[in-house]
């Protein structure tokens, strides 16, 4: 297993550095001069845009600049804005936004896909099932764009019931938000659990279990849920890592100040650190993420053997 | 001591002549309810197990045995499977009409079932130990520890080596025969009255069909358990079985106790069946097979089922269904030339 | 057996599995269409593609105005009799804006799922039929541009692009979406590679553009084909948050996600400029996911589980 998640790693190296190079390569290939651009009408004297040039290598070669930076990252330090900010700083607040929204996030897909789900398995064919799988259809096939503006729309302004932008109210703040980040995903947890859980409730063992004298709830909520969840574990495991990039929507429509609307603001003002900083921590994340989701799964199902 | 535990010690305890059956099937009619029609799986059937008895269910695929078993253990699923009418009697009460609950109990406790795929019949997910415990933790209300060397106990009453080291191994670990060796151990743990065996060999390989099947007759003798052994291999039946009943399109076509279904096979049927294996004295003759496919289920013939492929089919035959009749005392057949058959037998013989 | 009796059975049994093939393909297709007609989750978004189609190619035929006729004194009037959209910032009339939108979004959906089937098609069969090396690299190459969430990435390109029409936006989505599609392709396409009919023209001697072409793609292209419907409605929905965010289409192009945009600052004040083209995207992206559902249920029913 050690030996694994080694190699693992040791392939992801490469995935890594192109992945975060093009990143860095496409924001300082940006044309017009950052610095310049930085000052703004009062134009800068040259010595100051030499020591900023200096301080950020913008005169070695790009790929040289690239691995000043990495040997920085490699050692947790992501540079500075050309304001001179750690960028460290920016993630450190910014993030909780972020991990606050992915949190909730996945606290709703996984109560409400689980539950509807499950329902759905266990009344098969039945009304409950039909409306899960249609309300799941729905919520996949409508654009998440529509989904944000129609619940700002009905309960933000029509019910007040939630504020639609801002991080002012606390825990309210990131309840349609979440919803919004979770709808596809819930959607999809729900509609995997079920055809999943009906697939092992067919399954020989599954009988046995009912054959061995145990009370229908732990037929179905130990001997099946085990076997059904291993997909679904699996799936939110890898979604995570894809819900941070719709945070960079979300967090735009609903006025969150977390990562995603901080990388976005970086790269319009062209601050290359900020966005390389941030887009690097991402790839990190989901390259560690995936990881984890195999690992699980070895430890999920008992038949998975990595070498 | 638990409810549980006290009901099936009562159970127990009760007087246990050899008159009063263990279970008793009457007249059970099942249907399966599909896209294609209504598929009659079991209809009209009946046979009686005693304790300490082993009863042979014989047929090929599709007569119906291995829905036989699951309406028994009441697992089978419902829809499509839809009990049609007649009553299983376990100790003279009607399973099919016992509030679930009570049944429930009833379930690897008095009655237990050992299934043909022990690979897919185990949970892969859980160690097999952990499977086996949840008998004694689930209907003996034990401790996990205390279960645990039960289990341990079980596995090594199974024959299964170094027991104590693969407790917390998982099914798929095991070679098929010691999966199968753990699916009994399971079934057995409770000390049930009646095992009902679906098949527990046919997966398995030759010389370790044998090993299997000595230890079930084994553990039948010491707990003196009714065994009703379901397969289609009629040279499991000859060494281990009291009686047969042998099945055709969810009926009992005949039925005897061993040496009488041997020695003289009324039914056309059986006899097609005992021709079509192959015998160490069987010589230059070839073997026999039945020609023809068993029925639809969805479109049974009107009259008897096998006449469509019986040699001695008549008109009579094809019109009417021959019911189970007494051929001579505990040897009953559904043929309307069944004593015929019998007699011409004994004639020959003598 | 003789050298020339054995080579004729083998061309025999060649020729069979190349015509059982064909047939299994031709009834295939028979069987989904037969199914598709008969679901009505196909007929609804079929009906609903058809009318934003045709908007596409002939919006003059659902209006007169000419989507540049705008007077800023009428500017953000409510919906009425004379604009059924009421008008937008600029005083042009929405209904006509809103029509003439379609166009730009399904032309951006169809070419970008047009490219990235193309070059799925074409790297996924490479990865899958060849596999060591090619498939390395090749995979390798789309992990690194997943590892990227899209629209992030999408960001980052597009905001290097100064002029952004719809050739652009649909270059840079091509990118960052075929990575999903090839993996669809080479795991499709290793489920065949090894089958017994594949194996047995290699034995024959058939080369391995002849196997690739008669035998691996006709029998690995129902899944990719099967997502490609579902893969327009992505890609729409996507264009529309782009543009949505600013890094999408620039006027003058006419596009929902540039109404949106625009709308976004009157949300509480005229939420008509926000509901009309937000129901245009809806609708379209709906029609074209729900279509593909049912396509791939019916030419795939593997992909149900």
């Amino acid at each position: 297993m050690t030996r694994y998640i080694l190699r693992r790693l040791l392939q992801f190296i490469p995935v890594i550095l192109i992945a975060t190079f093009i990143i860095y390569a496409m924001v300082f290939a940006i044309p017009g001069d950052p610095i310049r651009a930085l000052g703004g009408d009062r134009p800068m004297s040259e010595a100051v845009q030499q020591t900023l040039r200096d301080q950020y290598n913008l005169d070695d070669p790009l790929l040289i600049q690239y691995f000043k930076y990495m040997a920085g990252v490699a050692v947790g330090d992501f540079g500075t804005t050309f304001q001179g900010r750690p960028v460290t700083d920016i993630i450190v607040q910014r993030l909780p936004v972020t991990l606050y929204l992915a949190f909730v996030a996945v606290i709703i897909q996984i109560i409400i896909g689980v539950i509807a789900g499950t329902l759905a398995a266990i009344f098969r064919d039945r009304f409950i099932d039909r409306l899960v799988q249609v309300s799941s259809v729905l919520v996949v096939a409508v654009p998440i764009l529509a989904i944000a503006f129609g619940l700002q729309f009905v309960f933000g302004l029509q019910l007040g019931w939630f504020p639609i932008a801002g991080i002012g109210s606390g825990f309210y703040s990131y309840i349609l938000p979440g919803f919004v980040l979770a709808s596809v995903s819930t959607a999809l947890v729900a509609r995997l659990l079920r055809n999943s859980l009906v697939e092992t409730l067919q399954s020989d063992y599954v009988r046995t279990a009912t054959a061995k004298g145990l009370k229908r709830s732990r037929v179905v909520g130990r001997h099946a849920m085990r076997n059904a969840m291993i997909p679904v574990v699996t799936f939110i495991g890898a979604d995570l890592a894809t819900m941070l990039g719709g945070a960079i929507l979300t967090e735009a429509i609903f006025n969150l100040p977390g990562i995603g609307q901080e990388v976005f603001r970086a790269i319009q003002a062209q601050e290359g650190t900020v966005v390389v900083g941030i887009v690097t921590l991402l790839v990190l994340f989901f390259v560690v993420v995936n990881l984890i989701v195999d690992i699980a799964y070895a430890f999920l199902d008992p038949r998975i053997r990595y070498e | 001591m638990t409810e549980t535990t006290d009901a099936a010690e009562q159970a127990r305890t009760a007087p246990d002549s050899t008159s009063a059956p263990l279970l008793e099937v009457r007249d059970l009619q099942v249907e399966f309810h599909t896209k294609a029609g209504v598929a009659q799986a079991i209809n009209g059937l009946n046979f009686t197990v005693h304790p300490g008895e082993t009863l042979a269910i014989l047929g090929e695929s599709g007569s119906g045995k291995s829905v036989t078993a699951q309406t028994i253990m009441g697992i089978l699923d419902m829809p499509p499977g839809k009990i049609a009418g007649g009553e299983i009697r376990y100790r003279g009460e009607d399973l099919l009409t016992m509030p679930e609950e009570k049944r429930r109990k009833l379930r690897g406790v008095s009655i237990s079932m050992i299934f043909q795929d022990a690979l897919s019949s185990l949970n892969p997910v859980f160690p097999v130990g952990w499977q086996i415990a949840e008998m004694f933790r689930i209907h003996r209300k034990m401790k996990k520890k205390e279960a645990k060397q039960e289990a341990v106990e079980l596995m090594r009453r199974v024959g299964i080596p170094a027991a104590e080291k693969r407790v917390w191994d998982f099914p798929h670990e095991f070679s098929g025969g010691m999966r199968q060796r753990i699916m009994i151990a399971m079934a057995i743990a409770l000390d049930p009255d009646l095992l009902i065996a679906d098949e527990p060999t046919t997966a398995l390989d030759v010389t370790v069909q044998a090993q299997v099947m000595d230890l079930l007759l084994d553990l039948q003798k010491e707990y003196n358990m009714g065994l009703i052994l379901i397969t289609h291999d009629l040279g499991v039946v000859a060494d281990v079985a009291d009686k047969i009943a042998v099945m055709y399109a969810g009926r009992v076509m005949e039925s005897a106790d061993v040496y009488e279904i041997y020695a003289s096979p009324s039914h056309p049927y059986t006899r097609g069946l005992l021709d079509s294996i192959p015998r160490i004295d069987g010589g230059e003759e070839r073997l026999k097979a039945i020609e023809g496919l068993p029925p639809m289920l969805t479109n049974l013939p009107a009259g008897c089922p096998f006449s469509p492929r019986c040699p001695m089919a008549t008109d009579l035959c094809r019109t009417e269904r021959p019911e189970l009749e007494r051929v001579v005392d505990g040897h009953y057949s559904a043929c309307h030339y069944s004593a015929q058959i019998y007699d011409d037998l004994r004639g020959g013989a003598a | 057996m003789s050298e020339i009796s054995r080579a004729q059975t083998e061309q025999s049994e060649g020729s069979t599995t190349g015509r059982t093939t064909k047939e299994a393909e031709a009834s295939l297709w028979a069987d989904a269409w037969r199914s598709l007609r008969s679901n009505p989750w196909f007929i609804v978004s079929g009906a609903i593609l058809v009318v934003m189609i045709v908007m596409a190619l002939f919006p003059q035929l659902f209006t007169n105005t000419s989507p540049g006729e705008c007077l800023l004194g009428r500017s953000r009037q409510e919906p009425s009799a004379e604009h059924w959209f009421g008008t937008d910032v600029q005083g042009c009339d929405y209904y006509t804006r809103v029509i003439y939108g379609a166009r730009t979004s399904i032309a951006v959906g169809l070419l970008v799922a047009l490219g990235t089937v193309v070059i799925s098609i074409v790297l996924g069969t490479l990865a899958g039929f060849y596999g060591k090396v090619v498939d390395a690299v090749i995979s390798r190459i789309g992990d690194m541009i997943f590892a990227v969430p899209y629209v992030l990435g999408a960001i980052v390109f597009l905001n290097v692009i100064d002029d952004r029409g719809i050739l652009e936006v649909s270059f840079i989505l091509t990118i960052f979406m075929w990575p999903m599609t090839m993996r669809l392709m080479r795991g499709a396409v290793m489920s065949v590679v090894n089958n017994e009919y594949v194996m047995a023209a290699r034995a024959l001697g058939a080369g391995n553009l002849t196997i690739m072409r008669r035998h691996i793609l006709p029998n690995s292209l129902a899944p990719i084909l099967g997502y490609s419907a579902i893969l327009v409605g992505i890609i729409i929905s996507a264009e529309a948050a782009l543009t949505y965010l600013g890094v999408g289409l620039q006027l003058p192009s006419i596009s929902w996600g540039l109404q949106l945009s625009n709308a976004q600052n009157y949300i509480q004040t005229y939420p008509h400029l926000m509901v009309f083209p937000l129901i245009f995207v809806a609708l379209t992206v709906f029609a074209f996911t729900i279509m593909g559902d049912a396509i791939r249920d019916a030419i795939d029913p593997k992909a149900k589980k």
